[in-house]
């Protein structure tokens, strides 16, 4: 009863909220003495404009990639295809300050500057802006994205804490997958691939338009394959291996209603069957069915760029491990924002915004709770171009989140609903100094502070109530306050065609999250989650990339990290499925040659990370160990023909030099080798 | 072995440059080459008024009292008519010398002030202003003597400087998101 009283209450919220966002947008519309030419960002055209690529990953406002206040990496659509992955952690492999684990052929984390693990947290991922990290274990499930890699036309990792634009969870970067416009942009393709580990994948991607008034652009995808056959570490439990299979389908269209007023949107399901390292890194299977549903309205007015969005995500996932213990999630989220970009003067550009979000999920395997937040947010923007040379971006925003719990709870559990009822205030800011000293040199010197938020789990809705064992997350845990300082240098080095950059970091995590160490009381005892302490990263990046005699191009770059981690004693060395200091590798360097020409292209990239360990779970989620990982190197490859104007042939492989091979504490890779066959119509 | 390294040191850096001046041939200094017209091209796309199918019309200004004034007018109308225009729309380039641009009658939808018109700036502003004309240039002498609405320049980072005063004289209006990301003056 009350359960139901609760989630009517949540659905009114949501669309008193959503209410509250149309109707402001539409008295902003109606407001507006005139309208200036509508806008979506036509991010095609205005790269062609500037010669480089244009994000609103840094500040919210359009920019070009070399003036955003960020150390921000873009991977573009020909930087995508020549990789020769099959996915998107695969290409981001490739990438400085961007590190993947591999655990199974179709299971990836990514954390950017070290600090990675199983179920990564730190690292905000969106399609378009919608976000498709999931709030409820904190973590971004890669093998279950709607996406194609046809249909991206830029990667943005934005590298250390964002939260003032993009609210929680923008901690250690943000990951903004960007798609071709189906207004502005043709996408008509469609591939098959066949590979090793029995890999089959079939694509594709048709655009409807519809004069200049409108376009809408499906895809549609699926994808089977085994995992490894290489041995699960005994650590990681007894399960078998299962196939994993991938579809998704996406929508996605922009109407032109005025020629100032643009409408998106864009519908997507996905199911995955995956194997899994689980967050007490052991193995298990996972089955993913995501859905989502988004709208946003753009208006060019004489008060700056409009633009309202509501969006939501649904992700149910049920998971199986080796204690065969059955958790299924059911995890909703609402988010629906405004904001406003507008141009002061010559020099000033402001940027205002509002956020509210819902986020809930059942309690698991415990069944019968669910635990929920609401939060509500504001942010603003400030850009001064102090001198031409010289610019200054200051943000900052403020979510306010309140806590609940409703629904049953096990005899005996040592909390009672209205230990929810808990609210939390969190600033987060972006500053960025900006100084073009000369046509080839930029320095950069930021600030940033933003807060990961304990997942759902973490708050409460993972709940093992059993005569063996009572497990639970925490009502009481405090969010991880991420800083960081850094100071970027880029130099375009004209002669060679090539560009220099580098950047010394400094970082530090308060209140880390851990899985153990928390002590409950309750009969029996319960034992769970807690802040196991703090972490300081300290860093510096180098790379060069470049073009010569007009069909090559080069990269190559270097990060080096140490981590001084300082842990709660009973989550030293590993011992609280959580390290940083032994776990995130010294030195990474990654390399990259690649020839190409009217039907060839042939592309290379070198991997090496040095010596470190890795995390291993003890029996009945116990606690956890370190393992050593020894150093390695790996090599990708890609060779493509393209016979006709309409058609390529392509073959890629990962992990070409030696299979199989230890890059983590789980199950050693194996080498991959596809092949693809892509049509252009 | 000093004498050996005497010979060698000045042989490899001898070599290395020649490789080096193979693989990064010099480049030559542009005019108002091709590029620079793309650029032009793509910067009208944001522009309030002008078509998005069919033909844009451009007057290429130049000096008449330059000595390949008229021939560089006729070779970047020439390239300006080679390459498409934003969107659907193709460009139609015409020439008109300085003086002649006040009293023109033709329905341009924006003008290219040629090199070698920074000396009639007076007589190109007055013009302008006087037809709401969107004028750009490579040239930033052009924002100091306020002749043009757009300084679009390519040479080294592309830069694009948006003169908010003249543009407003003339009426030209840019969407917000291009207005963000230019330099305005």
């Amino acid at each position: 009863m009350s359960n139901a009283r609760t989630n009517s209450g949540h659905k009114a919220a949501i669309r008193r909220a959503m209410y509250r966002i149309v109707s402001l947008t539409g008295i902003a519309l109606a407001a507006c003495p005139s309208m200036l030419h509508a806008q979506s960002i036509d991010y095609g055209s205005l790269e062609q404009l500037f010669g480089e690529p244009v994000t609103t990953s840094a500040t919210g406002s359009p920019q070009r990639a070399t003036e955003a206040p960020a150390n921000m990496e873009i991977v573009t659509a020909e930087e995508i295809r020549r990789s020769g992955a099959s996915d998107i952690p695969g290409v981001l492999r490739h990438v400085l300050g961007v590190d993947v684990m591999q655990w199974n052929s179709d299971n990836s984390d990514i954390g950017l500057r070290g600090y990675n693990q199983v179920y990564s947290p730190r690292v905000l991922v969106l399609i378009d802006g919608r976000q498709v990290y999931a709030d409820h274990y904190g973590y971004t499930p890669w093998a279950a994205l709607p996406v194609e890699l046809n249909a991206i036309r830029q990667i943005e990792v934005v590298k250390g804490p964002n939260a003032a634009l993009f609210g929680f969870n923008a901690v250690s970067g943000v990951i903004n997958i960007i798609t071709y416009s189906p207004l502005y942009d043709d996408v008509n393709t469609a591939s098959v691939s066949g590979g090793t580990q029995g890999f089959g994948q079939g694509s594709a991607i048709k655009t409807l338009k519809f004069g200049d008034k409108g376009g809408l652009r499906l895809s549609a995808s699926g994808r089977v394959d085994d995992d490894y056959s290489t041995p699960i570490p005994a650590s990681a439990g007894t399960l078998l291996r299962n196939h994993n299979d991938h579809f998704a389908f996406d929508l996605d269209g922009v109407v032109r209603l005025s020629n100032s007023v643009q409408l998106e949107f864009e519908a997507s399901h996905t199911g995955a069957a995956s194997n899994d390292f689980g967050p007490v890194y052991s193995f298990a299977h996972d089955e993913n069915l995501s859905s989502s549903v988004k709208t946003q309205l753009t208006a060019d007015t004489d008060y700056g760029l409009v633009k309202a969005t509501v969006y939501r995500n649904w992700i149910s996932i049920n998971t199986f491990n080796a204690l065969n213990t059955k958790i299924k999630f059911d995890d909703e989220v609402t988010v629906a924002q405004f904001q406003d970009i507008y141009r002061l003067g010559t020099d000033h550009t402001l940027r205002l915004s509002l956020e509210y979000r819902h986020s809930s999920v059942n309690t698991t395997p415990f069944v019968g709770g669910h635990v929920f937040y609401d939060v509500y947010s504001a942010g603003g923007m400030w850009n001064w171009n102090i001198t031409p040379s010289l610019s200054l971006t200051n943000a900052v925003r403020f979510d306010s989140l309140r806590l609940g719990r409703d629904g049953a709870t096990p005899a005996g559990y040592p909390f009672v609903n209205s230990d929810w009822n808990r609210s939390l205030g969190e600033w987060s800011y972006n500053s960025g100094l900006v100084w073009k000293v000369d046509d080839p040199d930029t320095l950069r010197l930021l600030v940033s502070r933003g807060d990961q938020l304990p997942s759902l789990a973490n708050f409460g809705a993972f709940v093992i109530a059993s005569p063996a064992v009572n497990t639970t997350g925490n009502p009481n845990i405090d969010p991880t306050d991420v800083m960081n300082y850094e100071i970027d240098w880029d130099r375009a080095l004209p002669i060679f065609g090539a560009k220099f950059r580098t950047a010394v970091f400094y970082e530090k995590f308060a209140d880390l999250i851990s899985l153990t160490g928390g002590s409950f009381g309750g009969a029996p005892a319960y034992t769970g989650m807690a802040n196991a302490g703090s972490s300081a990263g300290r860093g510096m990046e180098v790379s060069l990339k470049g073009t010569f005699l007009t069909h090559w191009r080069w990269g190559a770059n270097y990060r080096f990290e140490y981590i001084s981690d300082q842990f709660e004693p009973f989550a030293r060395d590993g011992k609280a499925y959580l390290d940083f200091e032994h776990v995130t590798p010294r030195h990474v360097a990654k390399a990259n040659l690649g020839w190409a020409d009217d039907r060839w292209e042939v592309d290379g990239f070198l991997g090496y990370q040095s010596a470190t360990q890795g995390l291993a779970g003890l029996p009945f989620s116990s606690g956890s160990f370190l393992t050593p990982v020894p150093d390695y190197v790996s090599v990708d490859a890609r060779l493509a023909y393209k016979p006709t104007e309409w058609a390529t042939l392509s073959i890629s492989g990962q992990n070409l030099l030696q299979s199989p091979q230890q890059q983590t504490s789980g199950p050693e890779v194996e080498r991959r080798v596809f092949a693809t066959l892509s049509v252009n119509y | 072995m000093k004498g050996y390294f005497r010979k060698f040191v000045p042989l490899a850096l001898a070599t290395v440059f020649a490789a080096l001046s193979v693989i990064y041939p010099a480049r030559a200094a542009p005019d108002v080459s091709i590029a620079e017209l793309q650029a032009v091209a793509h910067a009208l796309g944001f522009l309030e008024g002008v078509p998005r199918s069919g033909t844009i019309e451009i007057g290429i200004v130049y000096n008449a009292g330059e000595p390949d004034g008229r021939a560089l007018a006729l070779q970047t109308a020439g390239r300006l008519t080679s390459i498409s225009g934003p969107n659907q729309t193709t460009f139609k380039a015409v020439i008109i010398p300085t003086a002649d641009l006040l009293q023109g009658t033709d329905q341009l939808d924006a003008v290219f002030l040629n090199p070698g018109t920074s000396n009639e700036a007076a007589t190109i502003t007055d013009a302008v202003k006087r037809r709401h004309l969107v004028s750009i240039s490579d040239d930033p002498a052009c924002l100091d003597t306020g002749c043009c609405v757009l300084m679009v320049r390519i040479n080294g980072p592309v830069e694009i400087v948006l003169h908010t005063a003249l543009a407003e004289i003339v009426g030209a209006r840019f969407s917000t998101i291009f207005k963000m990301m230019v330099k305005r003056r």
